[in-house]
């Protein structure tokens, strides 16, 4: 039956006619879940917890698509918002160290704070997580007098994430250990400083999301559709190896007949990148049919988080029903006044 | 955009009035079975997902959205149908969405649950 098939051309690209099951009109009243969506399927291919590759089949595109947009804009995280910077004698100017800080990825779970309030002047244990970093560079007494390797002249030469001391506000001790409160990475270089500067300096993270700004970005999250390839006819010899090599490598492989030809055989197209180099060489271009199937979504999470990528996934999800949530009471509020008229 | 001392954004003279989420435009072109809806404060993140939905509705002759300038967030919904209020429809097009997405949540969760069992000695490697 057509499917809508999405067809990669030299040059353009088609639609087949007909769409995937999920487009057409149905009448959708009075079936459970269950029947409605008995053509689909979620399946996990790769999960740790910092990637996660996940296959949505069946699903409307534009539905995959948001759960893309709400992880890279609306789910929170906690980064550096506001700098105190006491005393900074390093080259690194105050501002370049201000927005290198912010960039540092915490462990801090959003989930256990709160949006700050626009006018809130206090930082509270509710909304905010403090940091000091001091640090001072300062020849190391030991070292050798034909040492030229600064890293050994100097104590404290580079300043490391490691470097950001939490300070707990409120009773935020009963509540965390210090152990999730580091930034995610040990080793991140903030500045370098040479002998007899210094760097004094509080910070605060907030929660935020992602379309304020780029640090709040809880992770990376991009989707395609599954490609697939046929081959119109039978390719065999330098012809084969000349396909393999245009398509990414175990997507086509050459297999002997019982004659002793070479004839190239698609094993697996879901690792192509749909380069379609194919089409650079005339002799075998007639001889695959290079199309992708819309409504087989390969999605891809990568957290930079605290959260794992499931749990990034799951909140986004979250989010978008409470989007619908608060558009159904906004139109029952409608709705209510007019059966009261 | 202006910051204030305090470093958060300061909110514009006209931004004071509280905006309603959800509107409706009004003039020739609207009445009870073809509306434009308004909403605030949103994007083609619930714009192409719930028009998405809308047209899979049999009653509904047409039904799309537009952001109508990228400087301000909102959408304009606009929903023309066959002798059934068009709020009704945007309604029913909402439950089902947050039907499906509750659905596919506890797809999530389940496939998450039974991936984490198949493969416990990764879980042990972390």
């Amino acid at each position: 039956m057509s499917s809508g098939k999405i067809v990669l051309k030299e040059f353009q690209l088609d639609q087949e006619p007909g769409s995937p099951v999920t487009s057409k009109k149905k009448k959708n009243k009075d079936k459970s879940p269950e029947e409605k969506y008995a053509g689909c399927k979620i399946e996990i291919i790769n999960m740790d917890d910092r990637d996660l590759e996940i296959d949505f089949i069946g699903f409307h595109i534009s539905l995959v698509n948001a759960y893309r947009r709400i992880v890279l804009a609306e789910v929170a995280t906690m980064a550096i918002e506001k700098v105190y910077m006491y005393n900074n004698t390093s080259i690194v100017q105050d501002e370049v160290l201000a927005h290198r800080l912010g960039l540092v990825p915490l462990k801090v779970d959003p989930r256990f704070f709160e949006f700050r309030n626009k006018d809130e002047t206090e930082w509270g244990a509710q909304d905010s997580v403090k940091y000091e970093l001091k640090v001072k560079c300062s020849k190391k007494p030991g070292a050798a007098p034909d040492e030229t390797d600064p890293d050994n002249l100097y104590v404290n030469r580079k300043v490391l994430s490691s470097s950001l001391k939490w300070v707990p506000l409120g009773n935020q001790t009963d509540i965390f250990q210090e152990a999730n409160m580091q930034p995610l990475h040990q080793d991140i270089l903030l500045a370098k400083m040479n002998s007899g500067h210094e760097i004094i300096l509080e910070v605060y993270a907030v929660k935020g999301i992602g379309s304020d700004h780029a640090k709040f970005q809880p992770g990376l999250s991009w989707y395609r559709l599954l490609p697939e390839i046929e081959l119109t006819r039978e390719v065999e010899g330098e012809q084969a190896v000349l396909l393999q090599k245009c398509f990414s490598p175990g997507v086509i492989e050459i297999n002997p007949t019982p004659e002793g030809k070479k004839v190239a055989k698609v094993v697996d197209a879901r690792n192509d990148a749909c380069s379609r180099n194919v089409f650079q060489y005339d002799s075998i271009k007639d001889s695959v049919k290079l199309t992708r199937k819309p409504d087989h979504v390969i999605f891809y999470i990568e957290s930079h988080s605290a959260l794992k990528s499931f749990e990034i996934l799951e909140e986004s999800l979250n989010i978008m029903i409470g989007k619908c949530d608060t558009l159904l009471t906004e139109i029952d509020k409608y709705t209510d006044t007019e059966a009261e008229k | 955009m202006p910051v204030g001392p305090d470093g958060f954004r300061v909110q514009n003279a006209n931004e004071g009035d509280s905006k309603n989420k959800l509107e409706w435009l009004v003039g020739p072109g609207q009445d009870e079975y073809c509306r434009t809806f308004v909403i605030n404060e949103e994007d083609h993140t619930l714009g192409n997902a719930l028009k998405h939905i809308i047209i899979q509705n049999p009653a509904v002759s047409f039904c799309g959205y537009t952001v109508p300038h990228p400087m301000e967030r909102k959408i304009h919904v606009r929903i023309q149908t066959n002798k059934v209020p068009a709020v009704q429809v945007l309604r029913q097009a909402l439950k089902e969405l947050k039907e499906q997405n509750e659905f596919i949540r506890q797809m999530i969760k389940d496939e998450v649950k039974r991936y984490q069992e198949a493969h416990p000695e990764e879980e042990n490697m972390e």
